[in-house]
């Protein structure tokens, strides 16, 4: 395809869609959306909250979209290099599915690990049932995603199945160009499964991403988004949960790489008693530019969500948290809580925290948030030296202490020791940091 | 030669100066008593000769086992055997008990104790202080009680081995029982090996602890040194009547 995200046309959408062999209603479903992105304007600073962090030109519009897959060797980040044992694999490469496997066991038990343009061929009735209901049209990358998305991954857990080991999703930036992944997972009611989707590689890329979950009745899905980019890729994607009745979303967004990455951590509450935990850490340096935009939807009685996001900066970067928690009228008896908290190792890092709230009745059983921007504590570092501990190793006692408290609270295989080995990884690599510097 | 001298010492605090040009020595194997009315800058010695940053040292020595401390950081100096016990330890969130008192005895010792044998000591020194095994996974001083907060740095102290130990109030905010645990603490780890600076207030943990030097602190600078019999002239008269 030669056309590039803002020259992109109608014509261009429908070949897309032919080349892929798509069934008619995925062609419509595409129209549709190019015709809503089409109706959109391109975010613009001067308008709305949106975008008041971000400056919407870091995302080079002008370059080519992907609309194959590149043979390139396959990079996996640490995080799912830990995951010895998968129920199934999927790995997109620039604007193709390169490989997508599922093992003998949970393929026997009907769980789906495929391309989406083949799902929607296959399983016409599951795909066209959740595509676009997690995340639709309204916004203008949202919809740019459904119109064009040129690679998809489908997971599917049928009703009742538990699968122990975790499933995983590569999506690798191999070839400079504009890419448009799609990750749709799809669990019924009382599935339990876990989802590792990464993002690796490090070509000169802009990504236009969109990660749809939708829990079933009664199901548990652990997703783990991961963002391990190079320092050449800017991501905008919107990471979101559409949880049923009585389902449980739990979701830990780990952004750590990247040159610019925008996530919509979302969560769409639109079921009675239905749960969702969005927990995120993300490690910001030199020449980064992050911000996490969530908004918690309690669209339904009974429902309840509860956001973590810690974040440590060093280096002349900008970290941003924007978090809104909207409680409909009808939604009676919800309970919430929203808490982000940054860490600023070094001068010239910037961070904002935004906690916002929208409560349209009164019967709310609890809704809270915390916000705070700091430096390591002064008194804590005294104390660790006091007891014979040197400046640079009280000083990781503590961040680790810090993002401690968010991956204390996930028991998936390879998260913690992963997370903390990158935090690490990445203390030790910055050039000015608190760790190498000596009290004045 | 004593191991922690103190000559001559002049410490501000924001600029406003607190010592006045203190002189003190503790040898090894002894017990030393330092009291004084609030704001007499008893503390403000704790502080200063463990190196916190806030308190600046504008004049004197602080020397340990005869090396000049005043220009080394406080890890420097915990690794050369000083020990502090604070009068409010610090709570540390995500940073658990076990962790942090591991990597402090590797830090300290210069070595890397086998886990097997820290837990086994830590264990040991846990009961001894009557803290309950499920302190072995919470956070330093997190959610901890007063009482609870000091028997964990005695307990510090007994891991880590000092040579000389500083106790800021430690008996502050104890009430009897703790008082006598804590007490029973450091007289368990008084020995050849250790000299003891008490920083107190109060007379109370005296009877427990009994030094074998008192010496009373008075805007910055010592104004009497004695026997033990000083404290108990001091239960019966308080401080006033040697206000230089």
């Amino acid at each position: 395809m030669t056309e590039t995200i803002k020259d992109l046309s109608e014509q261009g959408v429908l070949t897309l869609s032919a080349r892929a062999g798509e069934p008619e209603w995925l062609r419509d479903l595409r129209q549709e959306a190019f015709k809503a992105f089409s109706d959109l304007d391109w975010p613009d600073r001067r308008v709305g909250e949106d975008w008041r962090y971000t400056d919407p030109a870091r995302f080079d519009l002008a370059r080519p979209i992907l609309d194959s897959g590149t043979a390139a060797p396959a990079v996996e980040s640490a995080l799912v290099a830990s995951v010895d044992d998968r129920a199934g694999s999927i790995r997109i490469i620039d604007g193709g599915v390169t490989a997508a496997t599922v093992c003998a066991e949970a393929a026997e038990r009907g769980v789906i690990v495929s391309d989406l343009a083949v799902a929607a061929g296959e399983h016409p009735d599951l795909v066209r049932a959740a595509l676009g209901t997690a995340v639709g049209t309204d916004e203008k990358f949202a919809a740019l995603n459904l119109a064009a998305f040129t690679a998809g991954a489908f997971v599917h857990v049928p009703a009742e199945v538990e699968l122990d080991e975790p499933l995983t999703v590569t999506v690798q930036a191999a070839a400079p160009g504009a890419a448009l992944p799609r990750v749709l997972v799809v669990l019924g009611h009382n599935a339990k499964a876990t989802v590792y989707v990464d993002h690796v590689g490090d070509a000169a890329q802009t990504v236009v991403e969109v990660v749809e979950v939708v829990v079933g009745e009664g199901a548990l899905a652990n997703v783990v988004t991961a963002q391990d980019w190079g320092g050449h890729v800017d991501h905008i994607a919107a990471h979101t949960g559409l949880v049923h009745s009585n389902g449980d979303y739990r979701h830990f967004e780990i952004t750590l790489g990247g040159r610019t990455v925008y996530v919509r951590p979302d969560l769409k509450l639109d079921h009675r008693g239905g749960n969702g935990e969005l927990l995120g850490v993300y490690f910001c340096d030199e020449g980064q530019h992050v911000e996490h935009r969530s908004l918690i939807h309690h669209n339904a009685s009974h429902t309840s969500s509860n956001l973590l996001y810690k974040g440590a900066l060093q280096g002349e970067c900008r970290a941003t948290f924007f978090g809104n928690i909207r409680i409909e009228p009808h939604a009676k008896a919800t309970s919430s809580d929203q808490t982000n908290r940054n860490l600023i190792l070094t001068d010239r890092a910037k961070a904002d925290s935004i906690p916002f709230l929208e409560i349209e009745n009164s019967d709310v059983v609890r809704c809270g948030h915390h916000s705070s921007i700091g430096q390591v504590d002064e008194l804590q570092l005294f104390y660790l030296e006091a007891r014979g501990i040197p400046r640079p190793e009280a000083a990781r006692l503590l961040v680790f202490g810090f993002f401690g408290e968010v991956t204390d609270r996930v028991d998936l295989p390879g998260v913690r020791e992963t997370v903390l080995g990158e935090v690490e990884r990445e203390i030790l690599s910055g050039p000015t940091t608190l760790m190498h510097q000596r009290r004045t | 030669m004593a191991e922690l001298e103190i000559k001559g010492l002049t410490v501000a605090v924001e600029g406003k100066q607190i010592l006045a040009g203190l002189d003190l020595a503790v040898a090894k194997g002894e017990t030393h008593a330092l009291m004084g009315p609030n704001g007499s800058g008893k503390s403000t010695l704790a502080y200063a000769i463990m190196g916190h940053p806030a308190y600046q040292i504008t004049g004197g020595q602080v020397l340990l086992k005869g090396t000049d401390v005043t220009e080394l950081t406080p890890d420097e100096r915990a690794r050369m055997g000083l020990f502090l016990a604070m009068q409010y330890p610090t709570e540390i969130p995500g940073v658990s008990l076990t962790n942090f008192l591991r990597t402090a005895v590797n830090a300290t010792s210069e070595t890397d104790m086998p886990v097997r044998q820290f837990m086994v000591a830590l264990r040991r020194h846990m009961a001894d202080f009557q803290m309950d095994e499920k302190f072995l996974s919470r956070n330093v001083n997190e959610g901890f009680s007063g009482g609870e907060k000091k028997r964990f740095e005695i307990l510090q102290m007994a891991m880590l081995a000092p040579e000389i130990a500083v106790l800021d109030e430690t008996d502050s905010g104890l009430d009897v029982d703790a008082l006598k645990i804590v007490s029973e603490g450091v007289n368990r780890l008084r020995g050849p090996d250790l000299g003891v600076l008490i920083i107190t207030h109060y007379t109370r943990i005296l009877r427990y602890v009994r030094p074998d030097y008192v010496h009373v602190m008075f805007e910055g600078r010592l104004v009497q040194s004695g026997g033990p019999g000083l404290a108990e002239e001091l239960e019966e008269k308080g401080y006033e009547h040697l206000r230089p």
